[in-house]
This record gives structure tokens, C-alpha cells and sequence, in this order.
């Protein structure tokens, strides 16, 4: 019965939505089936949207409880980090829920969650802030990690670092004033020898997905399921 | 009677296909709209060429036939990296990135999750704490199912502690970075294993790890990421070999077997190529029979 | 030789790189160098493209797809476009397929206020806010935006608003353009409204993800592409409404221009090491 319901009901479900999706993408017959394909997949579509979204208050009391049992478990050395996260979960999810319910209680107001006063404030003055300095972190890394690994080491090195110069130099300003010519030859490399390294690499991705489909479809694909022998 | 056996699966896959060819021929001489116009019909025969090869080569390795699989240096070094994490007494780090389960990023995900289910049974073996992160809600129930299945299919189920190694950070892109990010260097980890679709975090989670000096492995089939995996990290997937480390993983034979289905793909693809420039130097665009799609009338 | 290690440890020291680097950007914000941008070609050819084949009541629609950490090099570029639409009397209808498009789009709204003086809403532009639903929702909204969802952003219905009456599928739109920090919204629009509708593609993307769409544009998919900073830059010249595309440029020069110096100084000492261990061992 575990076996049933913990494997081969999920393999089931994943096999039949395999079958309906390429059906639905690829299939016309005539205009009133293919009308209820195209709601079918919205449906689909729709469905997972559904999932996820209460796949995320599955993850706001998984976050709490990971905190709550660092708390208990560590004490004083965790608590400062966990503090700030649970209590900025739940102020967030407060104000949230406070401006789902003026959506309703008030509708005139055009108050809905993001346009709730202080969840809009804490998310442009708090929220935005950080993760735009997380993305800014990066110039850092790659910075540090360009130092690192630009080394002459062999003659394909020597290509490498060649043609990332000319492509920093075509990406600023002082370039051109170096020298014109870097402008036109980044674009070249970024068009030409470029968009021939990604494109195998987008296509090789595509054939490893169809066979990962394949072996899902044929149920030799269970790693997803947790192993079970 | 087993070649029989192989010869009729083999035989029905390739009946489907002719059918599915005949079905279109007559529809066709019949005026009958029988496939979207929103995709080239090309795309789906060759779709359908490649399921049925990869089936057939399946079907093959099923009787007993190898197919031999060329090593992939990032796969074996898994195994080394718990191993080392293990004699340093430092945690194993795996995480899959920020694309979901939800989305055209599954596959790479399940990749991921089928690396995950190699380190865990290695984490098992060797007695190494894992820790999992995610940022995928979704996919929490599956990522605590494989690391406990790991350790409990190794023989050390005392080590299983869903606290502890399966931690969901949130859903949000750079939230999730710096929560990687401090979870490496907080608990020290010894080896940094990042497998699945990855987008602009991935050189946060790779500096992170040269940090600590974690032994690190990388891979992802997210070609802007790429370059970044194979710069920073010890040892990196590049591109589709993630779908086949996932079979590597199974050490099952016939899941092995479905990669040449792939290399099919590629031969297809290359003969493509070379025929699409080779007609385009005598004035023909083969792309434009390609770009076909199915209008009737 | 040991001068050499101990000037590799003194560079090698993340410390002075992050210092020098975070001077190198915050010092010409401050204080602009004013060093001329070159305009690209690439970025000519956009703005040829627009100035040719849209006139005045043409309408574009536009989708809004970058989280607020990106916004540094996307907004810009989406000001400029809107700057040069507006100019050309186009009508645009916005859209977001991400739930953090719509602060996106509010604060693209206050950054370039100026440009939405005089126009109004629902004549001359439309927001329908977040649609749910990821490529399905692109794929509807390709064949019906009214048949997707019957209100926009701010509650109204469709069906008033003006501009929307105009509009409601993809071929209804003469230009579309994607402006997004995510690789997969561009094969979105390519798979749902260019390859079954026809309708001219335009991108702008970060430079980090531009790569793995190159191929869209050399395939002719797309009519042309922005790339980050760089691109906002030359576009906010061409259409003569200077803002932090070009304000940035010299942060990302001179930053530039520093790593490069440390990539030459760590390879001038690398082989300095090298020759000098070798000496060292034919003696």
C-alpha cells in the first residue's frame, strides 16, 4: 500500500501530465478540442500556481520551526539571528494579512497586500535595500574571482584573458578612448564566437531534458522519490 | 525468448511512431488540421525520434547489452569531497539553486535531486553530516524524503535529523543567497556540492565556499552560469552532464542506457548543421522546411 | 622573489581589492569624469528600428519583469524606450508575467514622472499589473489579454479603458519589448507570440544573462537587444534624456578599468615568480 500511494500514485500523476502537456502543446484535431486544450493547460498552469503558493506556508512554518529549535538548541549564540527572522516573519505576514482583510472590509480604499502602507514601507526601505546590496556583492566576487583565475598559464589562457579585455574594455567608456575599434569587436565576439559556445550547450541541455522526460515517462527515474529498494 | 522479448518492445516503438507518421499522412491527404500551428511540426518528429531511441537503447540494456559511459571527473569527485569533509570533521553542503520545481527548471532540479540522493548514501556511508538548503517550498517534502532515505539506506538512520539537514531559508533570489552564503561559513562546511538550475547566485555560493576552503563541485545546465562554475569551483558539470550524473547515480543500467538517446540528439543536431550550411551555400534555407508547420487548407 | 610574494599577498588580500573597488565606484558617481559614450551599433539599430517602423498611435506592449536588485541597470533602459515611444505618440500597454514587477513598475513610474505628465491613463497607457501563471499566462495573453484577466493593476475593468478596447491579442501590438533580469520570460515570448504570431520581439536584458540570448537575435527572433548599463547609457543619448544609465557609465569604467589593472599586476607577478623560481633551479 506505501508503495502505491508514496510511489507509483506520484509516478503516475507525472507520467499522465507528460503526456497531456506535449498533447496540448503539439495537437489540434479540430478548433473545439484545441479551444479545450489551451483551458486545459491554463488549468494545469494554474494548478501549479496554487500548489506553490501553498507550498510557501508549508516553507513560513518550516522557517519557524528551524528557528524555534536553534533557539532551544544553541541558545544565546543563535538567538540574535533567529530573533530578527522570526520577528520579521511574522510583522510581515501581520501587515500582509492586515491588508488582504482591508481588501475585502474596504474595497473602496484600493488597499490590497502590497499596497498595505507599512508592508509597502518595510519592503521598499528594508527589503529592497538588502537585496539590492546582495546583487551588488557580486561586483566584489567577481572582481576577486577574475583576479584569481585571469592567470597566463598556457597559450588558451592567453586567448581567454584576451578576449575578456576586449570585452571589458568594449563594455566602458575609457575603451573608446583607447581605442575605437573595441566597441565594434566586442559586439563580433558577443554575436559570433559567443553565441556559438552557448548554442550546443542550450541544445545539449534540451536533449539531456527530453531523455530526463523519458526516463520519468518509463518510471526509471526515481531519485525524486527518495530512493527505495 | 529474452531477444524476442527485447525485439517486441523494440518493434512496438517503432510501430508507434510509424503509426503516428501514418495517422499524419492520412490526416493530411484528408484535409484534417491535426497539429498546432504554435510549434513546427519537425519539432515534434524529432521528439518523438528521440523518445523512441532512447527507448530502444532502454530495451537493449534491459537483455543484458553495455553501453559504456564516458567518466565525468566531477561525478567520481563526489565521493572524495564527503570523504575529505568527513577526515576534517566538517559538514557536506548541498544546495540546487533558485529555479523551481514548478517551472521549465524541473529538470534541472531533479537532476539536482538525483546528485542529492548520491550524497546523502554517501554521506550515510561515511558517517558525514549533510546539511540541505533550499529555496524551493515546494520541494522541501521531497529533499527530507532523499536525505532520509540516504541515511537509512546506508545503515546509519541516528544521523537523520530533518532540523538539521534539510533547511528551507525562502523563496526569495538574493534572501536565499545570503542565507547559503551563511550557512557556509557559520557551520564551516567542508565540501560545497551546488547542483540544479542556478541563476545570479551562483558566484555568491561559489565565493562563499573558497572562503571556508570548501571542496567544491558545481553544476548546472543554465548556460550563464556556467562559466562562473568552471572558474571558481574544483570540479564542475558542464551542461547536460548534470542529466547524466543523475543516472549515474542510479548505477542502474538501463537509466544509463537512455543517455545515448541523447547522443542521437546530438548526431542528429550536428548532421543538421552541417546539412543546413552546406544547402544554405547552394542558395537553400533548410531552416525554412524546418520552421514547417502543419496548416491545412 | 619574496617582494613578489609578499606584493601577491598584499593584492591577494580581498580587503584592499573590495576597498579599492567600492572607491572606484562611489568616487565618479560623486564626481563625474564626463568621459564621452561611444554609441554601439547595436544600440543604433534599435533605435533605428523604432524610428522607422513605429508612428505616432502605434501600440507597444512592454513586459516588466526585473526584481528591484536589478533595477539599477534595467531601469534605465526602460525609461529611455518609454522616453522614445512616448516621443513617437505610441500607446504601450504594460504587463508584468513576475509578482515583483509591480513595485518595478512603481518605482519606474516615479523615476520617470516626467514622462507620463500629459499622457493619460488608459488612453495612452495601460498597466495590467502581475499575471499569474508564468509561459501558460504568455501564451494566453497572446491570444486574448481580455480573455486572461478582466482587470488591470489598479482594479479597473478592461472593457473601460480606451486603450484596451484597441487591443487584445498579440497581433494586435506592431512592437513587443521584454525587459527582464530572467533568461526564461525571453524564450517565453519567442515561443508565444513571435513564433506563432510574428510580432517583432525587442529585449533588454542584464549583461549577465545577454549571452544566452544572443541566440534569439541572431536567429532574427528578436529585431534587436539592449544590453545592461552600457546600452541604457547610449540610448539615453540618443533619445536626449540623460539619467543614471549615463550617470553610472563612469563608476563602471573606472571599476572596470581597475580590475583589469589587477588582472595584469597578479599575471606580471605570476610570471615574475615563475622566471625567477626558474633561475633559481639551472643555478
Amino acid at each position: 500500500m506505501s508503495l502505491v500511494v508514496r510511489r507509483h500514485i506520484p509516478q503516475l500523476i507525472v507520467t499522465v501530465i507528460i503526456i497531456l502537456t506535449v498533447a496540448f502543446y503539439y495537437l489540434y484535431i479540430n478548433k473545439g478540442i484545441a479551444e479545450s486544450f489551451t483551458t486545459a493547460d491554463k488549468a494545469l498552469s494554474d494548478w501549479a500556481v496554487i500548489i506553490t503558493s501553498f507550498a510557501l506556508i508549508v516553507g513560513g512554518i518550516d522557517i519557524l520551526r528551524f528557528h524555534l529549535v536553534r533557539l532551544r538548541k544553541e541558545g544565546l549564540k543563535q538567538a540574535p539571528f533567529s530573533a530578527v527572522t522570526i520577528g520579521l516573519l511574522v510583522v510581515m505576514v501581520f501587515f500582509a494579512l492586515h491588508g488582504w482583510f482591508l481588501s475585502y472590509a474596504d474595497p473602496k480604499a484600493g488597499i490590497t497586500i502590497t499596497t498595505q502602507p507599512q508592508f509597502r514601507w518595510l519592503y521598499l526601505n528594508v527589503y529592497a535595500p538588502a537585496d539590492a546590496a546582495m546583487y551588488s556583492i557580486l561586483v566584489f566576487y567577481i572582481a576577486s574571482a577574475s583576479y584569481r583565475a585571469f592567470r597566463v598559464r598556457n597559450p588558451m589562457a592567453l586567448l581567454l584573458l584576451v578576449t575578456a579585455l576586449i570585452v571589458i574594455f568594449g563594455n566602458t567608456t575609457i575603451g573608446g578612448l583607447i581605442w575605437p575599434g573595441f566597441l565594434p569587436l566586442r559586439d563580433w565576439i558577443m554575436t559570433v564566437p559567443n553565441t556559438a559556445a552557448f548554442r550546443p550547450i542550450t541544445i545539449g541541455a534540451g536533449l539531456g531534458t527530453i531523455i530526463l522526460g523519458l526516463r520519468l515517462l518509463t518510471w526509471r527515474e526515481v531519485s525524486w522519490l527518495g530512493r527505495r529498494e | 525468448m529474452t531477444y524476442l522479448k527485447i525485439s517486441l518492445g523494440v518493434i512496438l516503438a517503432v510501430a508507434i511512431l510509424v503509426l503516428i507518421c501514418v495517422v499524419s499522412g492520412i490526416s493530411w491527404l484528408l484535409g484534417i488540421q491535426l497539429y498546432s500551428t504554435r510549434a513546427p511540426f519537425s519539432a515534434f518528429l524529432i521528439l518523438l525520434v528521440l523518445l523512441i531511441a532512447g527507448y530502444v537503447f532502454m530495451t537493449e540494456a534491459k537483455s543484458g547489452k553495455e553501453f559504456p559511459v564516458r567518466k565525468i571527473p566531477a561525478f567520481d569527485a563526489i565521493e572524495e569531497a564527503v570523504a575529505r569533509s568527513v577526515e576534517m570533521g566538517r559538514p557536506v553542503h548541498m544546495t540546487f539553486g533558485f529555479g523551481t520545481i514548478s517551472s521549465a527548471m524541473a529538470p534541472q532540479f531533479i537532476a539536482g535531486l538525483g546528485v542529492l540522493s548520491h550524497v546523502a548514501r554517501l554521506c550515510g556511508k561515511y558517517g558525514a553530516k549533510l546539511i540541505a538548503t533550499l529555496g524551493v517550498p515546494e520541494a522541501i517534502a521531497t529533499t527530507e524524503e532523499i536525505v532520509r532515505e540516504g541515511y537509512y539506506s546506508s545503515g546509519r538512520p541516528e544521523l537523520y535529523d530533518p532540523t538539521y539537514n534539510v533547511r528551507y531559508l525562502t523563496d526569495q533570489q538574493f534572501a536565499y543567497a545570503s542565507a547559503v552564503q551563511a550557512t557556509l561559513i557559520r557551520e564551516n562546511v567542508g565540501a560545497n556540492i551546488v547542483v540544479g538550475p542556478f541563476y545570479a547566485e551562483s558566484l555568491i555560493f561559489m565565493e562563499a565556499g573558497n572562503m571556508v576552503n570548501a571542496f567544491q563541485i558545481a553544476g548546472t545546465a543554465r548556460e550563464t552560469q556556467i562559466p562562473f562554475f568552471v572558474l571558481v569551483a574544483d570540479y564542475s558539470f558542464i551542461g547536460e552532464e548534470i542529466f547524466a550524473a543523475g543516472a549515474l547515480a542510479s548505477g542502474d543500467r538501463e537509466t544509463l542506457a537512455s543517455i545515448r538517446g541523447q547522443d542521437v540528439g546530438k548526431l542528429l543536431s550536428i548532421i543538421l548543421i552541417v546539412l543546413g550550411i552546406l544547402l544554405l551555400l547552394g542558395g537553400f534555407k533548410l531552416v525554412d522546411s524546418l520552421n514547417w508547420v502543419w496548416k491545412v487548407g | 622573489m619574496s617582494g613578489l610574494s609578499s606584493l601577491e599577498k598584499v593584492l591577494g588580500s580581498k580587503e584592499l581589492l573590495y576597498t579599492l573597488l567600492l572607491l572606484s565606484v562611489i568616487l565618479p558617481i560623486l564626481h563625474p569624469l564626463g568621459i564621452p559614450v561611444e554609441i554601439s551599433q547595436r544600440t543604433r539599430d534599435v533605435y533605428g528600428y523604432i524610428e522607422k517602423n513605429l508612428r505616432s498611435g502605434c501600440r507597444v506592449y512592454i513586459e516588466v519583469y526585473y526584481e528591484v536588485a536589478a533595477r539599477g541597470e534595467l531601469e534605465p533602459n526602460l525609461i529611455a524606450l518609454t522616453k522614445h515611444l512616448f516621443d513617437k505618440g505610441c500607446k504601450i500597454v504594460y504587463g508584468s508575467l513576475g509578482a515583483f514587477g509591480v513595485v518595478a513598475f512603481s518605482l519606474f513610474k516615479s523615476m520617470a514622472s516626467d514622462l507620463f505628465e500629459g499622457k493619460e491613463y488608459g488612453r495612452d497607457y495601460v498597466y495590467l499589473g502581475y499575471i499569474a501563471g508564468g509561459e501558460a499566462a504568455s501564451a494566453s495573453l497572446a491570444k486574448s489579454i481580455k480573455g486572461t484577466i478582466s482587470v488591470d493593476n489598479y482594479g479597473n475593468r478592461l472593457e473601460d479603458l480606451p486603450l484596451m478596447r484597441e487591443v487584445d491579442k498579440a497581433t494586435d501590438f506592431d512592437l513587443v519589448i521584454i525587459v527582464s533580469s530572467g533568461t526564461d520570460v525571453f524564450s517565453y515570448y519567442v515561443r508565444q507570440w513571435h513564433t506563432p504570431y510574428g510580432v517583432p520581439l525587442l529585449f533588454a536584458a542584464l549583461s549577465v544573462i545577454a549571452p544566452s540570448i544572443e541566440p534569439f537575435v541572431g536567429a532574427k527572433q528578436a529585431v534587436g537587444m539592449l544590453v545592461g548599463q552600457r546600452s541604457a547609457a547610449e540610448y539615453e543619448v540618443l533619445v536626449g534624456r540623460l539619467g543614471l544609465g549615463i550617470a553610472s557609465m563612469d563608476a563602471q569604467s573606472t571599476s572596470h578599468m581597475l580590475i583589469v589593472a589587477f588582472i595584469i599586476i597578479g599575471n606580471a607577478i605570476y610570471w615574475g615568480k615563475r622566471v625567477s623560481s626558474k633561475k633559481g633551479g639551472s643555478k
